[in-house]
């Protein structure tokens, strides 16, 4: 089964690239702002992994992954995009964990590289016998 | 003042005309009701006393509600449960709490210590609570979530899950438009493929007798909206051309100092172009394979030049991705403005295709047509 990944972006353009390069391999989901972005998440509670732009949005985006990752029920892979003082968004964040922070500008097609290496299945380490 | 609550601190804020108040500020304000096992001080109560009402019961968080309901208190910013999960109680409560005038606005959260996830994803999708987290977590992480909790339920819901979501209505003028751009493309580039069929054949021995190697050159481009695809050329340079290009990024003419964040590369007099390949870059009949991206709809016959991956991952700033909304072309503005000019700075590149992805039409692209054979037969070799 397809993976989905939710993609919030201000930047309609910006949104429109990560959408052509990820609908390949995964069902992409399209939000505007934070504040939509996590009314899709509660609607759509199979979402894999969620990509946020933190330049145009910058508090929401803050509130969302603060949110989100100290929640039991929205908790997923957050990958970060951002043009902003890496320092201080990190200062912002401090009191979680994030999983991966991509700058502008990036290759698309290394993020979803990325992509595919974070949600790969975890293999066993140890074969499996009949 | 025993406490701070919204509306005194609405009240400050008018009279002493402060519109720039902090948001931490503002979210230091917010009012919980914390419905817990017993009274006993803990970490969180004793950090903000005025700011949680803590009670032991479901009924009497009930009436602390009514209580702001008549106006003798604050209305509270969220409900925190901290209680071990008992169905019928909790189900009554929200009930009641979901019947009662403005307070179906109320965040609802729960001690995640309590429950599993399946139980709380459950009651998440049955809009019983609003959220699951660690209680125990610093005030000011419960506060940021209650504060964008408040917000999102404000939000005006989306009327349905679509994929391409609303920002699909911005270019829909755009999108009708493409079926009669793609019919065109279709049927220009057949027609000349056919008319041009001769002289393909004969571009494709003269590469053959001048270099040997293989006739076409592929490379991996950035087209419309970023879409990858393989780009076709009559090979002009040396096999393995690629392999060369950190040795001569001394002669690239777009300085990667300049002010601009884009890296370009083009060479003057380039030392890998072979000769059949000079005359076919003069008169850029290289270009003509391209007709079969067209064809294929990787390209269209006017547009944008498609980037090879390395400029294209370059222009993923917030200033310059818009001119990958236009579909990827032959020919362009960038072509006919300033073909024969050696320099033109990478900025002003990115700012024609910008241009071009936001006013493009039908006449745009006629213009453009007309204008090409003009700067077909360019002085530049590069």
């Amino acid at each position: 089964m397809r993976r989905s990944i939710l993609s919030i972006n201000g930047n309609k353009p910006f949104n429109y690239i990560l959408k052509t390069v990820l609908s390949d391999k995964y069902n992409v989901f399209l939000a505007a702002d934070p504040v939509s972005g996590l009314r899709m998440i509660k609607e759509q509670l199979s979402l894999s992994l969620i990509l946020i732009d933190t330049d145009l949005f910058e508090q929401d985006a803050i509130d969302f992954i603060l949110h989100v990752k100290s929640s039991l029920i929205h908790d997923k892979p957050i990958i970060v995009l951002t043009s902003s003082d890496l320092n201080l968004l990190l200062s912002k964040l401090s009191r979680i964990k994030l999983d991966e922070i991509f700058i502008k500008p990036f290759n698309p097609v290394l993020l979803l590289q990325h992509i595919d290496k974070m949600l790969m299945p975890v293999s066993l380490s140890f074969p499996i016998r009949p | 003042m025993n406490s701070i609550n919204h509306n005194q601190f609405a009240f400050f804020k008018d009279e002493v005309g402060d519109i720039t108040l902090e948001k931490n500020e503002a979210v230091s304000a917010l009012k919980f009701i914390h419905i817990k096992e017993s009274m006993l001080a803990n970490e969180f109560y004793d950090l903000q006393p005025d700011l949680d009402l803590p009670v032991t019961s479901f009924d009497q968080a009930l009436r602390i509600v009514n209580l702001s309901l008549s106006g003798l208190l604050p209305l509270p910013d969220a409900i925190l449960i901290d209680v071990p999960f008992h169905r019928a109680e909790f189900v009554s409560f929200i009930v009641s709490l979901k019947a009662m005038k403005r307070c179906s606005e109320i965040p609802v959260i729960y001690n995640a210590k309590h429950l599993s996830i399946e139980l709380a994803q459950s009651l998440s999708q049955k809009e019983m609570i609003d959220d699951v987290m660690e209680l125990d977590e610093n005030y000011e992480l419960i506060a940021n979530k209650v504060s964008f909790l408040k917000k999102v339920k404000n939000h005006p819901p989306i009327p349905h899950l679509d994929k391409e979501l609303v920002l699909k209505e911005e270019f829909n003028q755009m999108y009708q438009s493409e079926y009669f751009k793609r019919s065109l493309d279709i049927i220009i580039s057949l027609l000349l493929i056919v008319v041009s069929f001769p002289i393909l054949i004969i571009i494709a021995l003269a590469i053959k007798l001048d270099s040997g190697g293989s006739v076409f050159y592929t490379s991996l481009r950035a087209g419309c909206r970023y879409k990858v695809f393989k780009l076709y050329k009559f090979r002009t340079m040396c096999m393995d051309a690629d392999l060369l290009i950190d040795s001569l990024n001394h002669l690239n003419q777009y300085d990667a100092s300049e002010n601009s964040q884009a890296k370009f590369l083009k060479i003057i007099n380039d030392p890998r172009i072979t000769k059949v390949g000079k005359f076919l870059r003069k008169t850029s009949l290289d270009e003509l394979p391209q007709l079969f991206n067209v064809l294929k709809g990787d390209m269209s016959l006017v547009g944008n030049r498609p980037l090879p991956l390395y400029e294209a991952s370059s222009l993923t700033t917030n200033a310059f991705v818009p001119r990958f909304m236009a579909p990827a072309g032959i020919t362009g503005l960038w072509q006919v403005t300033k073909r024969g000019y050696e320099k033109m700075s990478a900025n002003e590149r990115i700012n024609l295709d910008i241009l071009y992805a936001k006013k493009r039409s039908f006449f745009l692209d006629l213009k453009i047509m007309m204008l090409t054979p003009l700067a077909l037969f360019q002085e530049s070799d590069s």
